[in-house]
């Protein structure tokens, strides 16, 4: 359980984390969503004590995570940049990290091969891809098997199978009673991942609730109806904005199936489709982080005009 | 099976300094520049020593033979000193400051949040290292300079006072790399702390050298910088051929170990006080 009380990071002027209060259950995982810029990574780091709060507390099973006599133990962190020296192999780099906590050599051969390593475990880690740094970085969160995993940014530059892997890792973690708090920018492995979503925007929690609510809430869900007589049907329903599809269907936002179909009735006209359509996880967050983006690109820059011929 | 296959971290895995400091040691004998710079300090070490021995002319008069002995026994084992405190001290900046340029300090403070056991870990590994590679390469470069002065038998096995000389060198290149590695914690950037070692170690002397002539304290400076007390620590005490220092060793002694702590004090302050 990682509980978060009015936690506050300030950079000089720049507020990166403003008084955000939160709670990551055991037993489930935890996706943490927001735009570059939106105070995750902080709060990361921030809850494994690299950073320290300007104001507010965060502690991880009822402690600060400096206060935990075996932090590994409680929890395994994976951070958004490389946490490893270049010039050193994984093998020596997961043993020199097992050693501060006394864990065995056995441990370290066991996360290498977990986490598919074995093959370039004695190689230096900076000729690594970016897979294999992610992998070991993995394969160091779970070197104390921690009851609290947090991985920032997990699956980046994972091939298909590894993010797979990942997905089923997380899941089988939290299913042993592990709290999870996974970061990740790919909205459609986060909603077969996560159980529940904290979103940040600009420092502050924008949402906190289980992913279903979370997409149900957003108000993003439309209805899709055909019907010979569309006039008289938005007429019925004078609340619920229409969009014509291309294949001559209608989609209407803010009603229900139901409250589509009985006002049809009651107004007598045909209906050929009546077909709820949920929205995804990835079109309830763009709606509501679609004012909280710190950094947007610029759009698509114009061809440039009278280029040498 | 879990998927994270449980079995081997035994309930009892603990955080210690012990595992610390096993844990320092894995990290400084698993990188490749820990050996490159070593071996540079033991070749360029006993270098010297051939070179002194092998092609310098000693013209010394008024001394006994006993005093000759000593400083022909010291001056070529100890001369490579000089050097080798440049590269100690920017082996032991790089110790740490090699945690922030690769972003390996995240997990090291990680695992010890608590921050200062991993630098007094470092400190005991830097320490040891350097002391036991000046040792080493004192004895070696004695060793290869003593034939060349066995044809005018000044050759011999070294009295009580060389040893402490040979003693001094190993010490004097141990308190450099701490030295090293306090500026390290304190400054992060690898560039700048390499500056300020080789900064106060080769260039400050110099420079006092030069301003001495005129503006008299500047002399009283000189006698107190690291690289002075360190030489001092390198000498034999009451051989007129060794001069007359400022300071004596003990006082040499405990002026470079008060550089070596204030270095280390706000490299430790710094290591605490400071975001990772």
């Amino acid at each position: 359980m990682i509980e978060a009380r009015a936690l506050t990071k300030r950079y000089g002027s720049k507020t990166a984390v403003d008084r955000v209060d939160f709670t990551v259950q055991p037993g489930k995982v935890t996706g943490f969503l927001g735009p570059n810029g939106a105070g995750k990574s902080t709060t990361m780091r921030m809850i494994v004590g690299l950073d320290k709060p300007t104001s507010g507390s965060v502690t991880v099973n009822g402690k600060r995570y400096a206060e935990h006599r075996s932090p590994l133990r409680e929890v395994g962190v994976l951070l958004d940049a490389k946490a490893v020296h270049t010039g050193r192999s994984a093998y020596h780099h997961l043993l020199a990290q097992a050693a501060t906590h006394g864990i065995a050599k056995r441990r370290v051969e066991e996360v290498i091969a977990l986490t598919g390593l074995d093959k370039v475990a004695r190689k230096r880690v900076g000729g690594f891809s970016l897979g294999m740094g992610q992998r070991l970085g993995i394969a160091a969160a779970l070197l104390g098997d921690p009851k609290t995993l947090i991985l920032d940014e997990p699956v980046n530059g994972l091939d298909p199978e590894g993010v797979t892997w990942v997905r089923m890792l997380v899941r089988s973690l939290a299913a042993e009673g592990r709290t999870v708090l996974l970061s990740s920018h790919l909205m459609s492995e986060m909603a077969l991942t996560a159980d529940h979503i904290i979103v940040l925007g600009r420092g502050q929690v924008l949402a906190d609730a289980p992913v279903q609510d979370f997409i149900a809430g957003s108000g993003t869900a439309t209805v899709r109806v055909r019907t010979p007589r569309p006039d008289l049907l938005a007429a019925a329903l004078p609340g619920a904005p229409g969009t014509q599809l291309p294949d001559g269907a209608i989609s209407l936002s803010g009603v229900t199936a139901e409250q589509i179909g009985e006002a049809a009735a009651s107004a007598g006209v045909v209906l050929h489709e009546l077909t709820p359509v949920s929205s995804s996880l990835e079109e309830a967050y763009m709606t509501l982080t679609q004012d909280e983006v710190e950094y947007r690109a610029g759009g698509v820059p114009a061809s440039t005009q009278g280029g040498a011929r | 099976m879990t998927a994270t296959a449980t079995a081997s971290v035994r309930a009892d895995a603990r955080l210690g300094f012990g595992g610390v400091l096993r844990s320092e040691w894995i990290k400084f004998t698993s990188l490749r520049s820990t050996y490159w710079t070593s071996g540079v300090i033991l070749l360029v070490w006993i270098g010297f020593a051939l070179l002194m021995a092998g092609f310098s002319e000693f013209s010394v008069q008024g001394v006994g033979e006993d005093e000759l002995r000593q400083y022909l026994a010291v001056i070529p084992a100890t001369i490579g000193v000089n050097v080798g405190v440049l590269v100690a001290g920017i082996l032991g900046v790089l110790a740490f400051s090699g945690e922030y340029s690769t972003g390996m300090v995240r997990s090291s403070l990680t695992a010890v949040p608590s921050r200062l056991p991993v630098l007094a870990a470092k400190a005991v590994v830097v320490f040891v290292w350097s002391f036991l590679l000046g040792a080493l390469s004192v004895t070696l470069s004695f060793l290869a300079a003593q034939p060349f002065f066995a044809a005018d038998g000044l050759a011999g096995a070294p009295d009580g006072p060389v040893l402490l000389a040979f003693l001094g060198a190993a010490v004097y290149l141990g308190l450099i790399a701490l030295f090293g590695l306090g500026i390290g914690a304190l400054v992060r950037a690898g560039a700048g702390g390499i500056a300020i070692v080789v900064g106060l170690i080769m260039v400050l002397p110099i420079v006092g050298g030069i301003l001495s002539g005129w503006i008299d304290w500047v002399t009283e400076v000189l006698a107190v910088l690291p690289s002075q007390v360190g030489m001092n620590l390198t000498g034999v005490e009451g051989n007129a051929l060794f001069g007359d220092p400022a300071y004596g060793m003990g006082a040499s002694l405990l002026i470079l170990a008060a550089w070596s702590a204030a270095s280390l004090l706000l490299g430790a302050l710094a290591l605490k006080g400071r975001d990772a």
